[in-house]
């Protein structure tokens, strides 16, 4: 069965891909209501 | 069944409640790996690697029955409640997609890089089979939250995936995920996540019917929800005088109310629009439109008299004039519980998709609460509505030959409501019942005269 090891090349690949992002405050309240959970599943596979 | 076409069937079956999303273990996007490994606290794992909901729970290696296993993951993490609130939109922008995000903390704690790791993530992946299953990541921008957001505390962010190549846009998804680790260990969490919408402008209600009681001439204001990117500013255009935006501009979190006034209108029904207009700083132009109906005239509820034939039933027809904003309606009856017993309601001809509720429990008083509602959103037409039927049983003599039958709040308090709840105003009347002269019980009166004796 394949393995994989944990390595730090995973957090360099992540942070070279850290997006533009800008961030705000506000105040006013959400007009929506509540949602229930989203659940994400995620998996993470060899390809070759 | 091998991983692959479980998770396929998985994300058939839970479609709208979970999103299944596959990444290639050597080349990683964004840094969600961190999250298995994080809960994994191991060096070594067999594939494949999966996570749910930021690595709340994970599995590793060949599971055997993947089905069952990933299913009763699923089910797991769909009875905890979510902990945040996300409002979220995406949109092209030249190769890259722009996602805008909401989020309101609403776990109990402060949210903070710097404390708990807390993270937004926007997760793009395309509908495409390019390892096992049928759906692959494409982008995973994130953005700690440096900035701490503390309970019931609301923050916004947009962020933009670096550039796409060689994807099939129109089959693009984006999911926006916050996370953080909420213990001592080591294991990420995730509070919420939320499917991103098509940036765009949304006007809710996009048509609406306001009517205005000639008999309590008033002003009717109505709240308006626009959603859209936090990003947007808006302005509000209507195109007749007896409509007015209030405001007219502000930021897209801020609610407008249309008010409908009063002293402009005709009488009958007249249709006025509003234009919203939406415009962000970078390039979102969007428009909406609002149809208002106002309709002036009377609103009146009614009781209708019909022939009574003493010892049997009668039917009395309840009626509203109405304005066709009206959503529930409720009310009492009083009567005389000598000459009128045992009262039943139906339903009438304009309420059969209204829910009725009954209190009879001062009947033998001679009181009889009613209310109608509609299901979400409904209306009754304009025009003479009958609400419901009440059938008394009568008695066959009565002491008096009439008896009325009167609006009144006891045992349920009069009132109509439109669809936002708001109070609506309207004249009652109610009816006289004439017994015919042989069911009047005669009382004979003897003339004693004074004989001294």
């Amino acid at each position: 069965m394949a393995t994989v090891r944990r390595s730090g090349a995973w957090l360099l690949a992540a942070l070279a891909l850290v997006a533009t992002a800008a961030i705000a405050v506000a105040q006013e309240s959400s007009p929506a209501g509540p949602a229930p959970r989203l659940v994400v599943f995620e998996d993470f596979t060899r390809f070759t | 069944m091998a991983a692959g076409p479980a998770v396929d069937a998985l994300a058939l079956q839970y479609q709208g409640r979970a999103v299944f999303i596959e990444q290639n273990v050597d080349a990683p996007i964004g840094n969600r790996i961190s999250r298995f490994w994080a809960a994994f606290n191991d060096g070594t794992a067999y594939l494949p690697l999966v996570i749910l909901d930021s690595g709340h729970r994970i599995e590793t290696g060949d599971l055997g029955n993947f089905t069952t296993v990933f299913q009763s993951l699923v089910e797991a993490e769909l009875t905890r409640p979510p902990q945040a609130e996300i409002e979220a939109y995406a949109r092209q922008v030249g190769t890259r997609m722009r996602v805008y995000v909401r989020l309101h903390n609403t776990s109990g704690t402060t949210l903070s890089a710097s404390t708990n790791q807390a993270a937004l993530h926007a997760l793009v992946y395309e509908d495409a089979h390019v390892g096992v299953t049928g759906r692959i990541m494409r982008a995973a921008p994130w953005l700690d939250l440096t900035s701490p957001l503390a309970q019931d505390g609301v923050t916004s962010a947009t962020l933009d995936t670096d550039v796409l190549s060689g994807v099939a846009w129109n089959a693009l998804h984006t999911v926006v995920v916050v996370d953080y680790v909420p213990g001592a260990g080591l294991a990420f969490d995730m509070l919420q996540a939320a499917v991103a919408q098509p940036a765009g402008l949304t006007v809710e209600p996009s048509t609406l019917r306001v009517g205005v009681d000639s008999g309590h001439l008033a002003d009717r204001t109505v709240p308006i929800t626009l959603a859209g990117p936090y990003t947007l500013s808006w302005t509000a255009v209507p195109d007749v005088p007896w409509l007015v935006l209030t405001p007219d501009e502000a930021a897209i979190a801020t609610r407008p109310a249309v008010t409908v006034a009063a002293g402009g209108l005709a009488r009958g029904p007249q249709e006025g629009h509003v234009t919203f207009s939406a415009t962000s700083q970078d390039g979102m132009a969007f428009t909406q439109f609002l149809t208002v109906t106002a309709v002036l005239g009377p609103r009146q509820l009614r009781a209708v008299a019909g022939p009574v034939t003493p010892g049997s039933p009668i039917a009395l027809p309840i009626v509203m004039s109405a304005l066709g904003d009206e959503h529930e309606v409720s009310f009492s009856l009083t009567f005389d519980p000598v000459m009128l017993r045992a009262p039943s309601v139906a339903p009438g001809s304009a309420a059969s998709a209204a829910t009725l509720a009954v209190d009879d429990s001062e009947a033998s008083a001679g009181r009889l609460g009613i209310t109608l509602t509609l299901p979400a959103a409904q209306t009754f037409p304009e025009g003479d509505d009958q609400l419901a039927v009440v059938t008394f049983a009568t008695a066959t003599t009565v002491p008096r030959p009439n008896t009325v039958v009167t609006f009144s709040d006891q045992p349920m308090a009069r009132s109509i409501t439109d669809g936002f709840g708001s109070p609506l105003t309207a004249a009652v009347e109610g009816t006289t019942l004439v017994f015919p002269d042989a069911s009047v019980l005669r009382v004979v009166r003897r003339h004693l005269q004074h004989s001294g004796r």
